[in-house]
């Protein structure tokens, strides 16, 4: 049951292209009725979950790793996903009359589908990898629906920002789990909790805690890894309603209550939350009042206010933590619907600049109604929710030095004025948008449309929302006994009672809020100052430079190891990959300190004729690599092979030197024959190797032999059987009535093989005998196939080539190539 | 040596009958292109029967030398399988090549000596086997005559592997003259009893530069990409798709054999080659702008990523399996794709795949979704083979934890250059027309290669949703079968 409304916006997302061919435009009222379904089943489970009943389904899915399909509704998780389903209800009834009929209605219903399938997957799932599995997937849908309005570059700039950075967050949280995995031994949460202390001793518990949380950071935007959300908003107004405030961006916040009671409690977890969540909270509400786009202030407003929950988290306590879930319903409620009333301005009046618009509550008076009590509790004014929740962070924040962040000393009580200071600039800027924008003697004439007010379809998406701010104000504690508290005890896993009241008597937090209103209307009425002084100074923060730096460094980077790697040189190739092996040999060899286990006892004794070949075999093979012309080379090669057939002489052997002669003649012959036929002006196309490369063949050459003599030392220390050639000695007389043994070898012991040797070469000796006798211009025109004239056109990275591949075209080249002189 | 009872060739039977296909196909008149296609698939199709029904099997034959085991015969049925999807795809391909039938009988023959190379139980054999692959591969690149770029991809093949093959008899000759056998059991109980030696450790490196040519492990792996964006797409494939694994079970092989005496010091090697290559993959894939190539480096990267599953060892070798079919059925379909969008639209670079999201929406989709598994997004079947290798490695802990990471990084990374090709795909506007689709004899339009590529897509798909049942039969293959030999 659970699992199947879970994956029943998968199902949808699949059905949504083929919807779409039925229903056309009218999709949209198909599609709405499955959150609407969702959000009326979830609420029905409200009752059974409040009694403490926890539902649950579990398939087992790969049980070698201990990854299932389970998902459980507890009271944080229902939470969550009544506020997904609600709000995805109201933005998808607004999204029908936002988008025209042209846009790609198909696709963006399909998106939003698998977005809202995902988000209940990640809220739901007890198994962390299958919750990362559905983490993942919010990235990608959200990645699509940014990038809904690809046409422009924005929102693919945008969407690829957002899409690079959850990922890499994703990424982090993948490594905290398999590590938390590698320390407990689960995945599953519930066994995770039952071994909190086996984790919070283990040393790996500081690099969990910071790799879970840059991923919650990163997802709920918090500084310095905010730097996608502003870019976001290019995606369609009801998107960045639903993904980038009320949503997606609380997976963050969902994941640090989620491990709260596994790893919260400390030092470590405390401090880094509060710290980042204080920093988001100021530089947020600093950083909005110097926007001019809409969406702009409502996206660093978000910034601020996650940072105000996050925060809360950090302090740790039960009232801390129980003042943060009730925040989060009520941002929910009302910055959903400012995004909403924000997404009416621009859809009636043809822009979102604030200093285009005003005035534009005489002709837009219901979304002025919107905005006005959305910012209004938005600035924690009386008597919206907004003011409840603010009252409790205050009080949480004035306490803070008794809570968990009693480590910091007197550090602790700075807190308090940081929440002052920001929510003072938070007063300032939710004010702002509703006085600048809608108030005014004129209406704006500046905005491309003349404003008018819209039609209610999409007016009541946002009334629904607005209106929560007042209900929650009205009967907070309907919601809190049947909603909040359900979440609270599992975050702090004991039954707190939250008492909300609009008086609690002259408390610090009833002062803070006074001076917060009072200098905040200081503030406002020199509001123009304020902003100028802002925006007088550098916008581009370090997070936005090192991220830009990152994305076109890393690619020029790549390039240019690209072009030094791989130069489409097959000698180059050869070179490296004989150095990569010589390097693995060489290593291990010194690791294992090979030559120590050389013995040579047992060696025969060495005069001075061979000594004196040596010598010469190893000069002219030198003289291979580094002789500057081709044929030099060749003649050097030689000589090494007529080397070794002496030692063949010397070793008494003289069939063996007879066949080592004869190939080295007939492979010296061929190699002059190749190089005398090459065509003409190939030779002078590829000029001889630098005199560094020639040296870097040379001493590549030295340590192979370096290698090889090792391995031969070696090999001759080793002698753990018995040589078999007594056997030889014994038998080559009687049973196979010859002296020589390797003449007896060659024909009687192993005369199947010599048979198959002489039919190999046979056979080779046939095909050069047929390439030779076709010849090239016959050897493919006998099929009738014509084939173009193309000249090799290099395809590797730099565009060079080799002698051998260019001659490889010239074979292919019907003509008869003219011959070169050497 | 025992002589070979009718009883014993009944398990020969799929390697007599792909050589026997092989015959056939050349034998057809010169013509008969789908003939020889029908044959080759067909013939595929009732190989991969036989050797099903030889699940369960356990013997040895030859001597000891060819061994009949699960682990055998899913090696086997899996590389039949891919090579089946590859065939059924090219029927396009060769309807306008002129060497059809040289092609399918080169495969088939490619086919045959991967069938030998997991029963193997001789280096012998093995190398033999290995040989029999490499060498019908080298001229499977010039299945197109005009392409010049073939003749280059054929030829940087053919040399680096026949360098390769030095190597391997070196490091051979080095393993036979300390163990004085060749049988891989034997080996590697002599081993046990003679204990460790340097020599023994060049012996496996030398092994391992040879055999990771073909894996194209770094640094041995200069030759693939080049091999890979000049061979036509179907070929590519199959190198990529096919060849390649079979090398990974021989290295696979060896490395059981090495684990009684230097299991650390073999996965550590291992694990520093791995790391490289998929680092160095990953790094030359970013910055390409023609998506074959990029293809290719990835293949290289996936190479890195398929090994480390045998560093780590114990369960992370079901998840290099996992990773192994996985990468296959990618790349196959992959360069499928790509082969399609190279004739619909003159090419596979960047700005060719701009605006395909709506000129060939179907293809386009499935692309995505392979460029995703290839990135290892999950629940595709990449994600899942990665993820077994890295669970286990994190368990180990120690610098295993440092290689589970860069593994995790380099998914990372991959990710910037596949969501690049997603981006052109879906989120710019197309700017070169689609070429109609020539239905004439010359030039198919095209149908075998979305079939090839459809299949392989919903198989990705399936075992991507169900990994289990693909997990269970590796595992139990490879710890009853190949294990504890």
């Amino acid at each position: 049951m659970l699992l199947g409304l879970v994956l029943l916006p998968f199902a949808a997302a699949f059905l949504m292209p083929l919807l779409y061919k039925i229903f056309g435009t009218k999709i949209g009222w198909v599609a709405t009725l499955v959150p609407l379904y969702i959000f009326a089943s979830f609420l029905s489970l409200l009752p059974r979950v409040n009694a403490g009943e926890q539902i649950a389904t579990t398939l087992a899915w790969i049980p070698l790793l201990g990854v299932d399909l389970a998902v459980r509704l507890d009271g944080l998780s229902l939470l969550f996903v009544l506020l997904i389903s609600g709000i995805g209800l109201a933005v998808m009834i607004y999204s029908i009359f936002y988008l025209h009929h042209d846009e790609r209605l198909g696709n963006f219903y399909t998106f939003i589908m698998l977005f809202m399938g995902a988000m209940f997957g990640v809220c739901t799932s007890t198994n962390l990898v299958c919750m990362y599995l559905f983490w993942e997937l919010t990235s990608v849908s959200s990645f699509l629906l940014i990038g809904f309005w690809y046409e422009k570059d924005n929102p693919r700039l945008g969407a690829q920002k957002a899409l690079l950075l959850t990922m890499g967050g994703g990424f982090c949280i993948l490594a905290a789990i398999l590590l938390l995995q590698s320390v407990a031994g689960s995945l599953s949460i519930d066994e995770l909790l039952a071994a909190k202390d086996i984790i919070q001793e283990s040393s790996l518990y500081p690099v969990i805690v910071v790799l879970l949380l840059i991923g919650a950071f990163v997802k709920s935007a918090q500084v310095p890894l905010h730097i996608w959300l502003p870019t976001a908003m290019e995606a369609p107004t009801p998107i960045s309603c639903y993904l980038h405030s009320a949503t997606m961006v609380k997976a963050g916040i969902y994941l640090i209550a989620r491990m709260t009671p596994i790893l919260g409690g400390t030092a470590l977890w405390g401090g880094i939350i509060t710290v980042v969540g204080l920093t988001s909270l100021t530089f947020g509400s600093l950083m909005a009042i110097r926007q001019f786009d809409m969406k702009g202030i409502l996206a660093y407003s978000t910034i601020s206010q996650l940072g105000l929950i996050i925060s809360l988290f950090g302090f740790g306590t039960e009232a801390a933590i129980a003042a943060g879930l009730f925040h989060l319903l009520n941002h929910s409620a009302f910055k959903g619907s400012l995004f909403l009333m924000t997404g009416i301005v621009d859809h009636q009046a043809g822009t979102r600049d604030v200093r285009l618009l005003k005035g534009l509550a005489k002709v837009m008076p219901i979304t002025a109604l919107v905005a006005c009590i959305g910012s209004f509790s938005m600035a924690g004014l009386p008597p919206f929710s907004g003011f409840l929740s603010k009252e409790l962070f205050l009080e949480a924040a004035s306490q803070a030095h008794t809570s968990n962040l009693a480590f910091m000393g007197d550090l602790a009580y700075l807190i308090p004025f940081v929440a002052v200071v920001a929510s003072i600039f938070t007063f300032v800027y939710s004010v702002a948008l509703f006085f600048k924008i809608f108030i005014g003697k004129q209406v704006t004439t500046t905005s491309p449309k003349y404003p008018k007010e819209t039609n209610w379809g999409m007016l009541l998406p946002a009334l629904c929302l607005v209106s929560l701010n007042i209900i929650v104000a009205i009967a907070p504690q309907v919601f809190v006994d049947n909603l909040i508290s359900g979440a609270i005890y599992t975050v702090t896993q004991v039954h707190y009672h939250l008492h909300i009241a609009f008086w609690h008597g002259l408390t610090p937090a009833f002062i803070m809020t006074c001076i917060i209103i009072l200098l905040g209307l200081i503030v406002y009425f020199n509001y123009d100052w304020v902003k100028n002084l802002f925006l007088s100074y550098r916008s581009k923060i370090g997070a936005e430079s090192a991220y830009q730096t990152f994305l076109h460094g890393l690619p020029e980077v790549a390039g240019k190891f690209t072009n030094w790697h791989i130069n489409g040189k097959l000698n180059d190739y050869m070179a490296c990959t004989i150095g990569g092996a010589l390097l693995f040999i060489l290593g291990s060899m010194i690791y294992f300190n090979a030559w120590s286990n050389i013995d040579i006892s047992d060696l025969a004794p060495v005069d001075l004729l061979e000594i004196s070949l040596a010598f010469v075999a190893s000069t002219a093979a030198l003289g291979v690599c580094l002789f500057k012309r081709r044929i030099w080379s060749i003649l050097a090669l030689s000589v090494v092979g007529f080397c070794v057939s002496f030692y063949f002489v010397i070793m008494r052997a003289p069939d063996l030197a007879l066949t080592q002669l004869m190939v080295e003649t007939i492979s010296t012959v061929l190699y002059l024959l190749v190089l005398y036929k090459l065509p003409y002006g190939m030779i002078a196309d590829n000029p001889p190797m630098s005199n560094g490369r020639r040296t870097i063949n040379a001493l590549l050459g030295v340590l192979v032999g370096f290698m090889a003599c090792t391995v031969t030392l070696l090999g001759q220390g080793c002698k753990y059987f018995d040589t078999i050639a007594w056997y030889y000695n014994e038998n080559a007389l009687p049973l196979a009535g010859g002296n020589n043994i390797v003449n007896v070898t060659l024909v009687d012991f192993r005369g199947f093989d010599t048979m198959g040797e002489i039919t190999v070469l046979s056979l080779a000796a046939i095909g050069v005998f047929v390439m030779i006798k076709l010849g090239r211009e016959h050897l493919y025109d006998r099929h009738g196939i014509q084939h173009d004239h193309q000249t090799a056109t290099a395809f590797n990275d730099t565009g060079n080539d080799t002698v051998v591949i260019q001659t490889d075209s010239y074979f292919l080249d019907e003509n008869d190539f003219p011959i070169s002189p050497l | 040596m025992n002589s070979l009872t009718l009883e014993q060739l009944i398990m020969l039977l799929p390697e007599l009958l792909l050589l026997v296909l092989a015959v056939i196909i050349m034998l057809l008149p010169e013509r008969a292109r789908t003939m020889a296609w029908l044959v080759a698939a067909g013939g595929l199709a009732a190989d991969l029967l036989m050797c099903l029904s030889l699940w369960g099997v356990n013997d040895y034959i030859m001597g000891g030398a060819y061994a009949v085991n699960n682990f055998a015969v899913l090696v086997k049925v899996m590389l039949l399988g891919l090579a089946m999807l590859n065939v059924i795809g090219s029927h396009d391909f060769t309807a306008r090549v002129y060497r059809a039938r040289e092609y399918y009988a080169l495969l088939l023959m490619a086919m045959l000596g991967l069938l030998i190379i997991p029963s193997s139980m001789d280096f012998i054999t093995l190398v033999v086997a290995f040989e029999l692959v490499s060498i019908t591969t080298y001229v499977l690149p010039l299945a197109e005559l005009n392409n010049p770029q073939g003749g280059e991809a054929a030829l940087k093949y053919f040399i680096s592997g026949a360098f390769a093959s030095a190597l391997i008899l070196y490091g051979l000759s080095l393993l036979y003259g300390f163990t004085g056998t060749m049988n891989l059991q034997n080996c590697a109980q002599a081993m046990a009893i003679l204990g460790a030696h340097p020599l023994l450790l060049v012996a496996l490196v030398l092994l391992l530069a040879g055999f990771g040519y073909k894996m194209a492990l770094v640094p041995f792996h200069w030759w693939a990409a080049d091999t890979y964006t000049g061979s036509p797409s179907p070929t590519t494939g199959f190198l990529s798709g096919v060849t390649q694994k079979g090398a990974f079970v021989v290295a696979l092989k060896i490395i059981v054999v090495y684990s009684a005496v230097f299991a650390p010091l073999a996965a550590l090697l291992l694990g520093v080659l791995c790391a490289v290559t998929m680092t160095v993959g990953n790094v030359l894939a970013l910055k390409q702008k023609d998506v074959k190539r990029m293809i290719a480096y990835s293949s290289v990267a996936h190479a890195g990523n398929i090994g480390v599953g045998f560093a780590v060892g114990g369960t992370a070798i079901v998840g290099s399996f996992v990773h192994i079919l996985a990468h296959a059925l990618m790349a196959i379909a992959c360069f499928f794709a790509l082969q399609i969008v190279f004739e619909r639209k003159g090419g596979t670079m960047m700005q060719h795949f701009r605006g395909l999201g709506k000129q060939m929406p179907g293809l386009a989709a499935a692309l995505m979704l392979l460029l995703l598994s290839f990135g290892g997004v999950p629940p595709l079947l990449g994600f899942w083979g990665k993820m077994l290798m890295v669970v286990p490695a994190v368990g180990l802990g120690g610098w295993y934890l440092v290689l589970a990471l860069i593994l995790v990084l380099n998914s990372a990374l991959s990710l910037v250059y596949y969501a690049a090709v997603i981006r052109e795909m879906y989120m710019r506007p197309a700017e070169i027309e689609l070429l109609p689709p020539a239905a004439d004899k010359v030039k198919p339009s095209g149908r075998s290669y979305q079939l090839a590529l459809w299949l392989s897509v919903a198989l990705l798909l399936a075992f991507g949703l169900l990994p289990n049942w693909l997990t269970e039969i590796c595992s139990s293959a490879l710890f009853n079968s190949m294990l504890p030999w």
